[in-house]
């Protein structure tokens, strides 16, 4: 009998490509909340004021930080959606097990992060040509120098949050999907955690440890491996899960 | 080699055991039906066979590895069933696409000419379709992905019985052409008799009888005749069926032992013999003793 | 808790918007939008972005940088001019942050401040007198200001204080307090990678407004202590 001989990274590409015309869907859930995001930036985000003899100086601030909080949030919930059953086993119609399913998502994941951030970053431009259509005011450009000004980097550093969130989402869903009962479980466990370590001043601060970082090369190392830890653990849930279709 | 190798599998739902203790194997080009009634474990049986469940115990081999989690068998195999998720973003024409892209014996000209045979409306999504014709599509792919083992699990569901016939000579005449192993699930065996090759019957998750369809056809008797008479042969006898036809009168069903002796000396004593299609066979196989009648049968002797 | 409603509720909404649009196969079906949108929405986005891109190289607006101004270099400057006017050393003090000078005669032998502001509690600007023998029944007056900068944008100070001879007082007037608003574009993420040397760009640099009287050696200053000071 002659059997197809099939090299996982072969088939791990084609599934890639068919989940990302199966998913399209996830782009218009970005496009709107960013545009969502933009129309809630437009009030501005800052507002700093200060005054002198004869002066009182306003600063409005407008950035991006809505538009990227709201893809990181994207992000999560997109990458929880697919993991239940509907989406999960879509590419159980072709060829596939879990370990190629499982990193064919997880490319995809990775793929949708960076196009997330990309037009988050991006999305900047937009809100600054509205600002200045709309406000009367001059409209500074403010260069915060060091890596900052490079978009590249900029890109970079928001793609590797948005992806460790969207493979938090990946676990989360995982292992929501292993038992119902950790939908109650995994946010009491985060909500009671965070009491923990706020009432009783516990020397855990996940928070600065991830966010507080200054060197991007750290920061960079924290997030992807903290990814790489999560994408192991929905990993190993999922070769747990049968497909129940 | 046999292509599927099965020893005391057993899959338990919680408490439930789906299949228990099934040991059966199946050969290179086969074309086998599975039946067994509803619930019988024919659906458990094929997912496991295709590696999307993993059996609780024995062990499953297709191909002689083990089906879970094994690329090589999924690639090597295609399951088809009535509950198959597809993404409503592509069109049917660009499902057909993705599975020219998947698998590599996929012969696209065929799903094509099938396509149009039965009229499928090549802009619809999957999910747009009536019932019967999201079976007739995914029969297509299971067809034309040539998978050395094609499992179709109640692949008939919401057909009419035009493309249900349509359906069985397709099979045959790409089985034909292209040997490989076939495995069926339907309640419909009365209908697939003439193509099956061999029959694998379940019943309450366990293995029942595997036999080639001609010996199936052989498998039980029915004798009708005087009640006295019957008696004297059915005595010691498995019987599977007992019906009253009048007064004096019995039917009953019961596997064939008999030889042609025999059968030839009941003829002469008055009892009617006449044969049992496969389909009957499988069913008084599997139905509980004497049927829907004994539960409306109230008399004393019950 | 209150203070996080508002969160929960944007969040709940793009959780809502996320679940919606996301086109989902096989058990969920229905959808906002048409199963392909996705990507043609993000094609005519992208577009939007790439065109708003362009058009943002030709907004006017300058650039300002926070590291386009050295905070040494501004509290030297400050530090200097805080100097040589203690020090009684006008000369020393950079022309370009003198705004304004007076000059009034003046003959008799006391005088008083009298010092005006719009917010009477407050009055800015710090008054320093020095008594030199180079002056004879004249006054002279100098406003001096440090450069300006609020959140690293430079602020060009032009108003200046009126200063007048009433009677036997130097009356000072404040500018009327003029509104100055900037919208500034922060491209910046708010990660800390990215905050990396200025830890907080968002300050004002402290200034200083400075007015500053040469009066005759023999002068009698009649205006209450806390007012001014003497320099020399």
């Amino acid at each position: 009998m002659y059997l197809t001989e099939v090299k996982t990274s072969d088939i791990i590409g084609k599934q890639f490509r068919y989940k990302f015309k199966s998913y399209i869907g996830v782009f218009s859930s970005l496009v709107i909340i960013q545009l969502l995001g933009l129309l809630f930036s437009l009030s501005g985000s800052r507002f700093s004021s200060s005054s002198a003899v004869g002066y009182q100086v306003d600063v409005q601030y407008y950035t991006v930080d809505i538009v990227m909080i709201f893809t990181i949030f994207w992000g999560f919930m997109s990458a929880m959606l697919l993991t239940t059953k509907a989406y999960r086993e879509d590419d159980f119609a072709f060829i596939t097990n879990r370990f190629s399913s499982n990193l064919s998502t997880i490319a995809f994941l990775a793929v949708i992060s960076l196009i997330g951030s990309l037009t988050a970053v991006l999305s900047g431009f937009l809100l600054k040509v509205v600002v200045y259509l709309v406000e009367s005011e001059p409209l500074l450009s403010l260069n915060r120098g060091g890596i900052a000004s490079t978009y590249s980097l900029e890109i970079l550093g928001a793609f590797v949050v948005v992806f460790l969130f969207a493979t938090l989402g990946y676990a989360a869903g995982m292992i929501i999907q292993l038992h119902r009962l950790f939908i109650v479980v995994l946010p009491a466990i985060f909500l009671g955690g965070s009491v923990w370590v706020a009432t009783f001043d516990v020397p855990i601060d996940l928070f600065h440890f991830y966010f507080q970082e200054a060197n991007f090369l750290l920061f960079l190392l924290k997030m992807v491996g903290t990814a790489g830890v999560l994408c192991a653990v929905a990993m190993l849930i999922a070769n747990r899960l049968e497909v129940k279709r | 080699m046999d292509v599927i190798k099965c020893e005391d599998v057993t899959k338990t739902y919680r408490r439930r055991k789906a299949l228990d203790q099934v040991s059966f194997s199946i050969g290179e080009n086969k074309l086998v039906g599975l039946v067994g009634r509803n619930g019988a474990g024919k659906t458990t049986l094929m997912k496991v066979l295709a590696g999307m469940l993993r059996e609780s115990s024995g062990r499953v081999e297709v191909f002689s590895r083990r089906p879970f989690n094994d690329l090589t068998v999924s690639a090597n195999s295609i399951f088809i069933d009535d509950e198959m998720n597809f993404p409503p973003t592509m069109t049917l024409v660009e499902l057909l696409q993705e599975g020219r892209r998947f698998y590599q014996n996929w012969d696209h000209e065929l799903a094509m000419k099938l396509f149009e045979y039965f009229n499928l409306p090549s802009k619809a999504r999957h999910q747009d379709l009536s019932k019967g014709m999201q079976s007739t599509f995914n029969m297509i792919i299971g067809l034309c992905a040539r998978c050395p083992l094609t499992i179709f699990d109640e692949p008939t569901t919401g057909m009419d019985s035009v493309v249900r016939q349509d359906f069985y000579r397709a099979l045959l005449k790409d089985y034909l052409a292209h040997p490989r192993t076939i495995l069926v699930s339907t309640h419909y065996l009365n209908e697939m008799e003439e193509i099956l090759e061999e029959v694998v019957l379940l019943d309450k998750g366990q293995l029942v009888l595997q036999m080639p369809i001609d010996e199936l056809n052989e498998f039980t008797i029915r004798l009708s005749g005087k009640k006295d008479v019957l008696e004297r042969w059915i005595q010691g006898k498995e019987v599977l069926l007992t019906k009253e036809t009048g007064h004096d009168d019995q039917s009953v069903i019961l596997k064939n032992s008999f030889s042609a002796e025999e059968r030839q000396e009941m003829k002469r004593s008055g009892v009617h013999v006449s044969s049992v299609s496969a389909s009957d066979a499988c069913i008084y196989a599997t139905s509980p003793k004497g049927g829907v009648d004994h539960v409306f049968d109230r008399s004393e002797d019950k | 808790m209150v203070a996080f409603l508002p969160i929960l509720i944007i969040l709940i909404i793009v959780a809502a918007l996320t679940t919606t649009f996301m086109v989902s196969s096989g058990k969920i079906k229905k959808s906002l939008v048409p199963a392909k949108a996705g990507g043609w929405m993000l094609i005519a986005y992208s577009s939007l972005l790439i065109v708003a891109i362009v058009v943002s190289l030709f907004i006017p607006g300058e650039t300002i940088s926070t590291e386009s101004v050295d905070e040494q270099d501004l509290e030297q400057t400050v530090e200097d001019m805080h100097e040589a006017v203690f020090n009684a050393e006008l000369d020393d003090v950079d022309p370009d942050l003198i705004l304004q000078e007076w000059s009034f005669d003046y003959e008799k032998d006391a005088v008083g401040l009298d010092l005006l502001s719009a917010n009477p509690d407050q009055f800015s600007i710090m008054v320093l007198i020095e008594k030199t023998n180079e002056l004879d029944d004249d006054l002279k007056a100098f406003y001096i200001h440090s450069p300006m900068y609020m959140d690293g944008i430079p602020i060009d100070v032009e108003t200046t204080p009126e200063v007048s001879i009433l009677d036997e007082e130097v009356r000072v007037v404040t500018p009327e307090e003029q509104q100055i608003r900037y919208n500034v574009y922060d491209h910046g993420l708010s990660l800390e990678p990215f905050k990396e040397g200025n830890d907080s760009p968002f300050h004002s640099s402290f200034s200083m407004a400075v007015l500053y009287l040469q009066v005759p050696e023999d002068l009698e200053i009649t205006a209450d202590i806390s007012d001014y000071e003497i320099v020399r």
